[in-house]
């Protein structure tokens, strides 16, 4: 080892400024509550923002839409053995309805509110891959 | 605070489920050494200290996509350097600096009492590491500070193994030169 290997070597014992570790951590802290701040703040927003473009969709969608006949429906179809017709037919009326009624401004609700709530969730459920 | 290799990588796994106590130890074992490594690319200290949080705060962001199998020193490392190279290129750093090394070593006075590890010369020899090419500094960086091998050098810096070394003997020379001019 030469003179230069030497001093090389030598450098590497000299210490860190006092202090250092806990600042990077401090620093790690305070980025970290801000970005869940901010997370939780933009999630907010934008649930809201789709619920209020989404909402007057509600109004739109017609009678079938209703839980309570949409199951009475289900519960007469099996009855009488068409349940495989009555699926596909009200598949494609769904479709139908979706498509018609619904506002470009209903559909970019629903995208919104969906970005926001898995924004939320990104937020509050730990764990690997929940990061968008 | 050192970690052995199954705490170090039982830690990684609790940080990427987002506990973030386990990511603050992570914190407190590697901050001196990468500090070490940084300070040999900074220009100052509050410089190093910048990139030291945010290498933290980016491996943090991007930790989904890390692979706990591998080493987490030389993974910071590369986080470092590369906001490192940011700096250089935003402020032309990348130039070749072996003109000034040795014109730094030519206008340096000449005192051969100087014994080589003395404090004295290990600051001169700092300001000339300092003044190599950026590249230089990392891989002497790594290898002295960090103590890095060539295989977790070459990873680190995304080159292959025989550059690292080409670089490392290049950056000695040039040093050397500066020592001998030094001694007269």
């Amino acid at each position: 080892m030469d003179d230069l290997e030497r001093m090389l070597v030598s450098m590497k014992q000299e210490t860190p400024p006092a202090g250092l570790e806990q600042r990077a951590r401090a620093e790690f802290r305070r980025r970290r509550r801000r970005q869940v701040a901010v997370h939780a703040a933009t999630s907010t927003l934008m649930i809201l923002t789709g619920l209020w473009l989404l909402l007057p969709a509600a109004g739109i969608l017609p009678g079938p839409w209703d839980g309570l006949r949409v199951l009475q429906s289900l519960a007469r179809a099996s009855s009488s053995g068409s349940g495989m017709v009555m699926a596909i037919s009200g598949a494609q009326n769904a479709q139908a309805v979706l498509s018609s009624s619904l506002q470009p401004a209903n559909w970019l609700g629903l995208v919104v509110l969906g970005v926001g709530l898995l924004l939320g969730m990104n937020s509050l459920l730990p764990g690997r891959g929940s990061q968008i | 605070m050192s970690l052995t290799p199954e705490e170090e990588l039982a830690l990684i796994e609790r940080a990427q489920r987002k506990e973030e106590d386990a990511y603050e130890a992570l914190i407190l074992a590697f901050s001196a050494l990468l500090y070490r490594v940084i300070t040999r690319m900074a220009r100052d200290p509050q410089e190093a200290e910048a990139t030291l949080q945010e290498t933290f705060w980016r491996a943090w962001r991007s930790l989904d996509r890390y692979q706990p199998t591998r080493p987490f020193f030389p993974y910071l490392v590369t986080i470092a350097l590369n906001l490192q190279r940011d700096q250089w290129r935003s402020e032309r750093w990348l130039d070749d600096r072996e003109e000034s090394l040795e014109g730094l070593a030519g206008g340096q006075e000449a005192d051969p009492a100087i014994q080589a590890e003395s404090q004295e010369e290990l600051q001169r020899l700092e300001t000339a590491i300092h003044a190599l090419p950026g590249i230089y500094r990392a891989v002497i960086a790594l290898r002295y500070d960090a103590g890095m091998r060539y295989e977790e050098i070459a990873q680190a810096l995304s080159l292959p193994v025989n550059t690292v070394r080409t670089h490392l003997h290049r950056a000695k020379r040039l040093l050397r030169k500066w020592l001998e001019n030094e001694d007269g």
